[in-house]
């Protein structure tokens, strides 16, 4: 069993945080993301922690700890606007993207803030291949 | 949790105290060294080692206009109030943490927020440092008009204005539900008369008197705006009367936007007072009329006014927002003191038990309160019992403006529930024939 998820799941989650977290459902619907090309590549749905590999260090909660695991997406496109409004020294360069997610891609749980889901990819998820760029 | 954002040898300790914008965790927040100074923390983005912040130093003043919506994000970063902010490098591999100096300018030279970014909301992450938190938000200020004069403004003086202002500014917030609106004295500049105060709920009332000051040193009609605005005529009456008799000048400012004064001097006061004093008869504000039918309860409060018990939804038998309701009508029918204690009409009820006595000095003190008063001017009669209590909504709608649509029909239902139940006890004065 701790095998077949071995294969599911990225070999990168802790032990200790016993990732996918509970409180998921599977991936649905259409979601925003920042992406850094068009059209986008997989590695433009890296988790944070693949972007970034001890930025959990700079995580101050459990939560924090679990979604840096997972990979950020926006609820609505204003929730995304906002924060590229709030930081466009941050974000400045990024693209805001929409697709569709399936259940077969992984989990996803709202985190952190209002109208933020984190999801936690399978393996053998392609998201990239189903979002394009918001004009 | 973990509460502490960086260590660094010049900088201390800096605590997280509240978060006002996340992204994948907190990126915009305020901070509190160990010495209580504070700090607006704001994230310019993460390079594969590292975290870069804008560490702004910022005074409490400054962050409280924040969190109350009174200057945006851009505003809070860009318009800095020391020559210099700190850009703050945090690596993810070791415990290191770069600090530079930037000249304040520098801020200009990157993509800064949009205008009208303001706190998503306010998460608390820490306690404050500093003791209770308090930080000025407004002052007031009480100066001698007639600067010749040798004596200072005495002490009675500055008590009764503050008095008079204190209770406009609390019928205000009670006109429109606003809880939490005590305004606590902080301290008083040196050689002078002025007081810093900390408020949380005087964001509309400070927009409101400095437009009315502002029509005031114009010398037109304030009326009209009073009754639009539903200030309470009789309490900015009593601040006019305060400051004209008292010999003072009265200012009143926020200390975020401190250029901006609302001012009323004396010879001002002395001009307005009497107008007003006139239409305060005739016009009252929503705060005048009653919105507590049940004169029994209304009793109640004065009994337990004077058995020294609490007052309480529970004892009343009434939702919770009712309570205020029947110890503001209390006030109204001159019955309780705005310090909550009785006057002595109210300990006269109390010490009677004897229904119809209790009703015919109710219905009298109804007579002579502000809302029964104008009613009886309205209606062009002499007393209480010659008003037709069908009226009660075209004289509400005519006399106080401020209140629309279903309102109008609640507080009418309780002019003519009290007029129907007080007054059978009602006795006039008797008129001596000569």
């Amino acid at each position: 069993m701790a095998d077949e998820k071995n294969k599911e799941w990225p070999s990168f989650y802790p032990d200790e945080l016993n990732l996918p977290p509970e409180g998921t459902s599977p991936t649905d619907g259409g979601l925003y993301r920042f992406v850094e090309r068009t059209p986008p590549e997989k590695a433009c749905f890296k988790s944070s922690h693949e972007q970034s590999p001890l930025r959990h260090r700079r995580c101050f909660t459990r939560e924090a700890r679990e979604s840096v695991y997972g990979t950020s997406f926006w609820e609505t496109k204003t929730a995304a606007l906002n924060k590229l409004n709030a930081f466009p020294e941050a974000l400045g360069d990024k693209i805001l993207a929409y697709g569709m997610l399936d259940d077969s891609m992984g989990v996803m749980k709202h985190t952190l803030e209002p109208e933020h889901i984190t999801v936690w990819f399978r393996i053998s998820a392609k998201p990239h291949l189903n979002f394009n760029e918001v004009k | 949790m973990e509460d502490i954002f960086i260590s660094h040898p010049f900088l201390g300790k800096l605590k997280f105290v509240n978060v006002y914008i996340e992204y994948e965790g907190p990126r915009v927040f305020s901070l509190e060294s160990e010495t209580g100074s504070s700090f607006i923390a704001y994230w310019v983005g993460d390079n594969d080692l590292n975290e870069n912040w804008f560490l702004i130093p910022c005074s409490k003043t400054r962050v409280y206009a924040f969190e109350k919506k009174q200057i945006d994000l851009k505003k809070l970063i860009s318009q800095q109030e020391q020559d210099n902010f700190y850009k703050v490098e945090i690596y993810f591999d070791e415990d290191r943490v770069e600090v530079i100096p930037q000249p304040s300018k520098s801020i200009f030279d990157i993509k800064l927020p949009a205008i009208g970014i303001y706190a998503d909301e306010i998460k608390v992450f820490s306690n404050s440092l500093v003791e209770a938190n308090l930080v000025p938000t407004h002052e007031v200020k009480i100066s001698k008009s007639n600067q010749d004069k040798k004596s200072n403004v005495l002490l009675e003086h500055l008590a009764n204005v503050c008095d008079s202002f204190c209770d406009l500014a609390k019928q205000y917030n009670f006109s429109r539900q606003q809880r939490g609106g005590s305004i606590q004295a902080l301290n008083a500049r040196y050689g002078s008369f002025a007081i810093n105060l900390h408020a949380k709920q005087l964001e509309s009332f400070e927009v409101l008197i400095y437009e009315l000051t502002n029509l005031m040193h114009d010398q037109v009609d304030i009326l009209p705006f009073l009754l639009k605005n539903d200030i309470d005529i009789k309490a900015f009456g009593n601040l006019l009367d305060s400051i004209s008799m008292t010999s003072v000048n009265f200012e009143f400012k926020t200390l975020h936007s401190p250029d901006e004064v609302a001012i009323i001097y004396k010879h001002e006061a002395q001009r307005y007072r009497k107008t007003l004093s006139e239409m305060s008869l005739q016009y009252i504000s929503s705060i005048r009329v009653p919105q507590a039918n049940d004169i029994d309860k209304v009793f109640q409060v004065v009994d337990l006014t004077w058995d020294g018990e609490l007052i309480t939804h529970e004892v009343l038998r009434v939702d919770k927002r009712h309570v205020s309701y029947y110890k503001n009508a209390a006030r109204n029918l001159g019955l309780l003191k705005s310090d909550g204690t009785l006057t002595s009409v109210g300990q006269k009820i109390a010490r009677t038990k004897v229904l119809e006595q209790r009703m015919s000095i109710t219905a009298k003190a109804f007579e002579e309160s502000e809302c029964g008063w104008a009613w009886i001017n309205w209606s062009g009669v002499d007393s209480l019992k010659d008003i037709d209590p069908l009226t009660a909504a075209q004289f509400l709608e005519e006399r106080c403006p401020s209140l629309t649509g279903t309102t109008i029909g609640r507080r009418a239902d309780t002019l003519s529930a009290w007029y129907g139940k007080l007054i059978p006890f009602y006795i006039g004065y008797i008129a001596v024939e000569e």
